[in-house]
């Protein structure tokens, strides 16, 4: 695996494997993930970019640190995005510097194509009692 | 609790889009899992129901960035359509098959709209409602050698109770 730095950035190896959270409204009964944990707001433009976290930057603890205690986080590796047509690369942010996008996916069949690739790493927190 | 899910589609008839039984258009090839309904066929749809309803109570509580990627509230449209949606299949479906025509997921989208899954592999559909309150689905078949997707952004409610149909009465 190349991890070799380029202006800041990392090279993302097949063997990578990245991080996305989902909202606990998108785990299913059989416990995979609805694949509309991937779709991007109307407002996206020009080329949808799906953030992601590399692992090996953050932890799974830090990565669900950042959104309200809803999340559960879902894993998959970088060679199962490309081998499906897309592209991942490291783009760090002010104050993440695992963040990664991945780019191409367009459609609806490309959301549904990066969720069959989703494995649950951790789950949502259960939905409160309202009784 | 209260369900404010159900308020969406209070004074309207579940029947009022749904104009022809869905059941009568399944393929020649489907089976229907459940043939007649059991004694306890009506209480364990009803649970389905609630929750179902449970989750859009949820979702309708939604603001903006809730998936923490900037994505946008589900809209009023959305929840009303995904409502009616949901009871429609149930008052249709859920007395001839109750296991499946409970959905798999209820959930919100980043675009405003809802969607909801129906099946597991190897087929499966989920019908989405934009926040302007139009249907879509996107239908996947993975029974044959090739993975088929039929992705369509605008349906008619014939056209997508026939599509569910297709995979709640197929085992």
């Amino acid at each position: 695996m190349n991890n070799a730095r380029e202006n800041g950035t990392d090279q993302i190896g097949d063997d990578d494997l990245l991080y996305r959270r989902f909202h606990r409204s998108h785990l299913r009964r059989d416990g995979s993930i609805a694949y509309a944990a991937y779709l991007l707001p109307r407002t996206t433009t020009p080329d949808p970019e799906i953030s992601v976290n590399l692992a090996r930057r953050t932890t799974p603890e830090e990565t669900l640190a950042a959104a309200p205690p809803v999340f559960g986080l879902g894993v998959l590796s970088a060679r199962d995005v490309r081998r499906l047509g897309f592209t991942v690369r490291h783009k760090p942010t002010r104050g993440n510097n695992a963040h990664c996008i991945i780019e191409g996916a367009k459609t609806e069949t490309d959301c549904a194509r990066l969720a069959e690739v989703t494995r649950v790493h951790t789950l949502p927190p259960p939905r409160e009692s309202s009784a | 609790m209260l369900v404010h899910a159900k308020s969406y589609t209070s004074g309207t008839s579940l029947y009022a889009q749904p104009s022809s039984p869905a059941t009568a258009t399944a393929g020649p090839k489907a089976r229907v899992a459940t043939s007649e309904p059991t004694p306890t066929s009506d209480t364990l749809s009803k649970s389905w129901m609630q929750w179902a309803s449970d989750q859009l109570d949820d979702i309708a509580k939604l603001g903006p960035d809730w998936d923490s990627y900037g994505g946008d509230p589900p809209s009023h449209l959305a929840i009303a359509t995904a409502s009616k949606l949901l009871q429609t299949v149930h008052e249709i479906f859920g007395r001839l098959a109750y296991e499946q025509s409970q959905p798999q997921a209820v959930a919100p989208r980043a675009d405003g709209g809802i969607q909801i899954e129906w099946g597991t592999r190897p087929v499966e559909i989920a019908v989405h409602a934009d926040p302007s309150g139009v249907l879509g689905y996107l239908y996947i078949d993975q029974r044959g050698s090739v993975r088929t997707y039929e992705e369509v952004q605008s349906a008619s409610w014939d056209k997508i109770l026939q599509m569910i149909a297709r995979v709640v009465f197929t085992v």
